[in-house]
């Protein structure tokens, strides 16, 4: 099976290599027969990489130690079920999965590619194919996961413990396979620069690969935050680690790329900007894979040791300076055919926003490269910390946050003072109310009431027009509220969609102010019977269990919870200590209601029988991964195809359409 | 076994890869050089779409009226596009012409007509309440 898995790599590779040369080529020499040929043997590879891909699953499956990537990553006391996270637990695995899921994509976004990009398909597909051949080189040459070791070991080494997590299921392939979306768009962008069709060809297909790119990422970064604040210990969800900001800032690229094409679909306008966006979005995303597969730093996401920095660091420079020198190439040609009329309209309101995601992603890589750079520099490592990213980004976070009140009730091209007084004054009565109504109530953080302002004052909003269009729908048709508002939002899927994850986005907010404005943290050492008391709970602890495990022995304590002097609920922490890693890893126990969060996790387990427990209340962060479906929700609703009408006879359909339309149109030819 | 595969797998991708070569009629037909009715049939719908959530956005007031104007001709001319190249890819005589004639008629009445059914919205904002 490692042969197979081997030898098809290698048939990928040909293939790739084949359709990146055969499509520029026949492109340029116009041999229809080359692209032909070049674009089967793109699809081809999805075929042969899934073969090779399950080769490596087999051999999982079968722990065929004699293959190294397994014998490092699982051992014979891995439950089947975690072979899933075993097979990218490494880079070898990891780039495998990458290619394959790139493969993938391609080839759907080459099948389904829109007519109007047809001429420039070649070049898009030999973008998308040089990049593959990227993936597939590097795994082929210098992280092959089918290598085989001189002797077959007895045993495994076994998954790392902090993989053997839920979340580890979905948040780690859906980050890669984000990341490695952002080149969908991308050779979208850089195809039609190719071809000189430098208008608004590749837009639609641009702007749905970007949602799925950008939807992916969201997605992962969510489940990622969720496995941090249930598997770390330290009970927060994001740390602003290297890898971590690897990950957010091609999202904020691709955010503001998403929001700026609908201004080139809408009005013809950011040509260039979006051009721009596109290349920026994917050279982070090339950022993301050097951090997270290149190793530069340490990071409790890298999952080991790599050597591949340098590989990474040179297909990033190659991938952010030709797309560069490409867009100069077609300066000239990229002339968007409108102006901004002003700046008291949707596409100014767009444009902002683009502004302030491009300055907090800017300001997250400079946080980022620091330490890099002043290790290069100065020979020291100079790490900037969360209070650097919370003072820059938390007022740019609460200005993009008004903007996504403010933008969706700006029309196009103009507003006028009165309009835009009609459409704020609802929602910006309602922020105030609010924002004063916690003041009354004794909070007094300015960032905090700002911020659950600004949530009411997007809510509103969003809710307001809901309102308006069902009430709407039902007077004129007679449907019962709840159908007019469902058929409100299939009417236009891509803006209700897209108020939908404006939602999701105000949970996040919620969740993120509650957190770091309003949290409690107990460090203790208890003994059994000992009580601690923390806001309104008093927490008890019971006593700790000991179980032994093929691989690891696991610390189960039980700690009962008290409110108003009765025994609400039991929560049971653990704590377990893997020899074979010479790690601990915790599992914390909470309670979580849309309120806020109990959170009890053992710290230490000490030979007296007593334990060290971090005790925290964490308000509202239920919100933020209630946040995860409802985003995903209206990614879909956004994204939901109109179904194709069928056809039905000419004959009949010319009575009843001429019936209809009283006239030809004919003449727009 | 697994050599048997990989041979499979060899000579499968060197078939694939030569057999646009060895064709003699044009292979652009059927691999998506040129799209097929069923695409082009989507991205008229899809046309449509956009030129119905253009109506709706149009009543709503978030678009004014010289851009709607502005964006109902730049569509109706895509959708025109569409129908050509549809046209120069697959000839079929008068039966074909008609059906390309109804859809563009379907094109200049079906937003108007699929919007009027929920042309209150519009209404909305005009009511004093909001």
């Amino acid at each position: 099976m490692a042969d197979l898995g081997a030898i098809s790599l290698w048939i990928a590779l040909a293939l790739s290599s084949y359709a990146a040369i055969g499509s520029f080529l026949g492109k340029a020499r116009g041999s229809v027969e080359l692209v032909v040929s070049s674009r089967r043997a793109a699809y081809l590879a999805v075929l042969v990489l899934f073969v090779c891909t399950l080769s490596l699953v087999i051999l999982f499956i079968n722990r065929d130690f004699e293959v190294a990537y397994v014998a490092r990553h699982s051992d014979l006391a891995m439950a089947d079920r975690f072979t899933w996270v075993a097979f990218y637990a490494g880079n070898e695995g990891s780039l495998l999965y990458i290619a394959f899921a790139l493969a993938a994509m391609s080839a759907l976004a080459i099948w389904r590619a829109p007519s109007n990009t047809l001429d420039t398909l070649p070049y898009t597909t030999g973008v998308l194919m040089v990049v593959l051949v990227f993936f597939l080189a590097v795994t082929g040459f210098m992280a092959n996961p089918f290598d085989k070791l001189p002797f077959v070991p007895p045993d495994g080494d076994g998954i790392n413990p902090l993989l053997t997590h839920f979340g580890m299921f979905i948040h780690p392939p859906m980050l890669m396979a984000g990341l490695i979306c952002a080149s969908m768009p991308f050779a979208f962008a850089m195809g039609s620069l190719l071809g000189g069709k430098t208008g608004d060809e590749w837009v639609d297909a641009g702007r749905l690969w970007g949602i799925i790119a950008w939807a992916l990422l969201a997605a992962g970064l969510l489940l990622g935050s969720w496995w941090a604040y249930t598997i770390l210990g330290w009970g927060g969800f994001w740390f602003w680690d290297p890898v971590e900001n690897a990950a957010l800032m091609p999202w904020l690229g691709l955010t503001a790329f998403i929001h700026s094409i609908m201004v080139q679909k809408r009005r013809g306008m950011f040509r260039m900007w979006n051009i721009v966006l596109v290349n920026v979005a994917f050279g982070l995303a090339l950022y993301g894979m050097f951090m997270n597969r290149g190793g530069p730093v340490p990071s409790v996401h890298s999952f080991g040791a790599s050597n591949l920095g340098w590989v990474f660091l040179a297909f990033l420079a190659v991938g952010v300076l030709i797309p560069f020198a490409l867009f100069f190439w077609r300066f000239p040609l990229l002339k968007s055919a409108q102006t901004l009329d002003s700046m008291l309209s949707r596409e100014a309101a767009f444009l902002v926003n683009n502004l302030l995601l491009l300055g907090i992603a800017f300001v997250t890589l400079w946080g980022s490269v620091y330490p890099l750079i002043s290790r290069l520099v100065a020979g020291e490592e100079i790490t900037i910390a969360r209070p650097f990213y919370d003072q820059v980004n938390g007022p740019l976070f609460l200005a993009l946050l008004l903007l996504m009140g403010v933008g969706p009730l700006l029309p196009w091209r103009r507003a006028t003072a009165a309009s835009l007084k009609r459409a704020l004054l609802a929602p910006g009565s309602v922020a105030l109310g609010l924002s004063a109504a916690l003041l009354v109530a004794g909070i007094h953080q300015p960032y905090a009431l700002i911020g659950f302002g600004l949530g009411a004052f997007v809510t509103t909003g969003i809710f307001i027009e809901w309102w308006r269009g069902t009430r709407s729908r039902h007077r004129s048709t007679g449907d019962a509220y709840p159908i007019a508002f469902l058929r409100l939002l299939a009417a236009n899927r891509p803006r209700y969609g897209g108020y939908i994850v404006h939602l999701s986005v105000v949970m996040v907010a919620l969740g993120v102010v509650g957190t770091s404005f309003f949290n409690e943290q107990r460090d203790v050492v208890l003994g059994p019977g000992e009580s601690v008391q923390i806001n309104d709970y008093e927490l008890r602890y019971v006593g700790t269990v000991e179980r032994q495990k093929s691989n690891r022995t696991e610390f189960v304590s039980t700690v009962e919870v008290y409110r108003d002097g009765k025994l609400r609920y039991i929560l049971q922490p653990q704590r377990a200590f893997y020899p074979s890693f010479n790690m601990a890893a915790t599992r914390a126990a909470i309670r979580s209601t849309p309120v806020e969060d109990l959170f009890v996790v053992p710290s230490e387990n000490l030979p007296d029988g007593s334990v060290g427990f971090r005790v925290l209340v964490n308000p509202l962060i239920w919100w933020m991964w209630v946040a995860g479906p409802v985003m995903i929700l209206g990614t879909v609703v956004a994204l939901w195809p109109q179904p194709v009408r069928t056809t039905a006879p000419a004959s009949s359909r010319v009575a009843r359409t001429l019936a209809r339309a009283g006239g030809s149109t004919t003449g727009a030819l | 076994m697994a050599i048997l595969l990989s041979v499979v797998l060899i000579v499968l991708s060197a078939c694939v890869v030569v057999y646009p070569f060895l064709r003699r009629r044009n292979p652009a037909a059927d691999d998506g050089l040129t799209h097929d009715a069923g695409a082009t049939d989507r991205e008229m719908e899809s046309l449509l779409e956009d030129m119905r959530i253009l109506r709706l956005d149009h009543q709503s007031g978030n678009i004014p009226d010289g851009l709607y104007e502005e964006q109902l001709q730049a569509y109706r001319l895509q959708a025109a596009i569409h129908l050509r190249r549809q046209a120069q890819a697959q000839p079929g005589g008068a039966d074909r012409e008609l059906e390309q004639e109804v859809l563009m008629l379907r094109l200049s009445s079906q937003a108007q007509d699929l919007v009027e059914s929920e042309g209150a919205i519009s209404d909305s904002n005009e009511d004093p309440e909001t």
